[in-house]
């Protein structure tokens, strides 16, 4: 038996687990985040921060010109510079021997890309929701359990044209379709399908390791001078049970604000657009936690 | 002038092809290091955590002698695996217990408890046996009384069996009691 063995032979016996500095020094994460989500403050912030190092998230914050605009917007893309900016924030992380890494951000004062956002900026008005019908009801759900119960027994009446149960539509609020959009708010509707679709976070990695890279973009109102940058980090492992049925993983999340400064001399920040170290930028442009 | 489907199919294709982008400079990233582990992973802290907390609430009936009376137990507690992972553990519980003879007694009671398969459960769920003594206090017909019930209990889901013999010393006579309850909702916490 190995030294390693005896180790958390000895941990299994006594209830004393292997020390956490020592797992994350030796890239033991999953394991590290387990014994942190089950241990105090302290230990998640710890390993908190030992995750933070290895997983060397980088960001990058650009602010779109009002050129970059115009293939989108043509002769209006002068006005919305004038209602609003269009920031980019891009992360990219490493690889890290975790079974699941989630990166989100915040502008302060800032709003997603959203339908409403967009259309306020462009000054267009949205098509308005239209009623569809669903079978998925609370009154179906309850009736799907009433045949489930009854081993299917309720619906035999209905073979005779006697239902004791009958499965009705119900009516449900929904978006009009994305023709509707690009006819009514057509400048709303190419920034959002510009945006959006370019948004959201891509797996890097395989084979038992993982790491993100994300891009989200966000509408800041011209009035806002000064950018903080909300980062939320969340970093999860898989409990071994033995089981089939999963457990609920553990996780550490970690959060940090950062003050990029002026927002119309973000490329003082990044400059050639080059993403940096969440802890450099912390380091160097200014934190609040 | 009719289209043909194929036409209106092209045609659509090349309006959504059309549809311009936003053509940005892209952020330049380094290569994203690959973090490894120095050595194959160990397994302590993901094994599911060693307490769980537990709560049983429990209606039954208690025989004493050739007479039956309504049981009610409001217990709470927690079960401690004797190591990670394991499937033994000791069982700590307390709380209220009446029963219909007009008894108000303090039930508090630690015992062993092991929890068997299927594996398709988890461990909030699985079939869990439990021998647990508890020492009884409180009033019993309108004096103070004492004793033992020693519990057997098997649950299950949420539901729970607890078949107990109490001994009781009420003022200067002796009870042996028999205790029957099938506890609803038993819920003992998840591993995490």
């Amino acid at each position: 038996m190995n030294a390693r063995a005896l180790v958390l032979v000895a941990a299994a016996t006594t209830g004393c687990g292997p020390s956490l500095r020592g797992l994350v020094a030796d890239h033991h994460d999953r394991e590290a985040i387990c014994g942190a989500h089950d241990g105090s403050s302290g230990d998640r912030a710890e390993v908190g921060r030992a995750l933070d190092g290895h997983a060397g998230l980088a960001l990058e914050v650009y602010s779109v010109r009002p050129g970059e605009l115009e293939p989108l917007l043509g002769d209006a893309a002068a006005s919305f510079a004038g209602r609003a900016r269009l920031v980019r924030v891009s992360a990219q992380t490493n690889i890290v021997p975790v079974d699941g890494l989630a990166v989100d951000v915040a502008i302060v004062g800032a709003t997603p890309v959203r339908w409403d956002a967009l259309a306020a900026v462009t000054g267009e008005r949205l098509p308005a929701r239209r009623w569809g019908t669903t079978y998925a009801t609370p009154g179906n759900v309850l009736k799907g359990l009433g045949v489930l119960f009854s081993f299917g027994t309720v619906l035999l009446p209905s073979l005779v044209d006697r239902p004791i149960i009958q499965f009705r539509p119900g009516a449900i609020e929904v978006d009009a379709p994305d023709h509707e959009y690009r006819r009514i708010a057509p400048r709303a509707h190419a920034l959002y399908h510009a945006t959006v679709d370019a948004s959201g976070c891509s797996a890097l990695g395989s084979g038992g390791s993982t790491g993100v890279r994300c891009r989200w973009f966000f509408v800041v109102s011209p009035a806002a001078s000064t950018a903080r940058l909300d980062v939320a980090v969340t970093y999860s492992a898989q409990r071994v049970t033995g089981r089939y049925t999963p457990a609920e993983p553990c996780m550490v999340a970690r959060r940090t604000s950062v003050e990029l400064g002026p927002i119309d001399q973000l490329d003082r920040v990044f400059p050639a657009n080059r993403m940096r170290p969440l802890a450099e930028l912390v380091g160097r442009v200014g934190a609040a936690r | 002038m009719r289209a043909s489907p194929l036409v209106v199919v092209a045609a659509l294709a090349s309006s959504s092809a059309a549809e311009p982008g936003l053509d940005l400079p892209e952020p330049s990233a380094p290569a994203p290091r690959v973090i490894v582990e120095d050595s194959p992973g160990p397994v302590y802290y993901r094994l599911p955590r060693d307490t769980r907390a537990l709560s049983r609430s429990g209606l039954g009936v208690e025989l004493r002698s050739s007479r039956a009376g309504f049981a009610l137990d409001l217990l709470g507690g927690a079960s401690i695996q004797l190591a990670r992972g394991g499937r033994s553990a000791l069982w700590i519980e307390g709380g209220y217990a009446y029963a219909g003879f007009g008894d108000h007694l303090l039930a508090l009671g630690a015992g062993p408890a092991i929890e068997l398969g299927p594996a398709i459960l988890d461990e909030a769920h699985a079939v869990r046996l439990a021998l647990v003594p508890h020492a009884l206090i409180g009033r019993c017909d309108g004096e103070l009384g004492y004793g033992l019930r020693t519990s057997a209990i098997a649950s299950f889901l949420w539901y729970g069996i607890e078949v107990a013999h109490q001994y009781l010393v009420v003022g200067e006579r002796t009870r042996h009691e028999v205790h029957v309850m099938i506890t609803f909702p038993m819920t003992i916490g998840g591993g995490s």
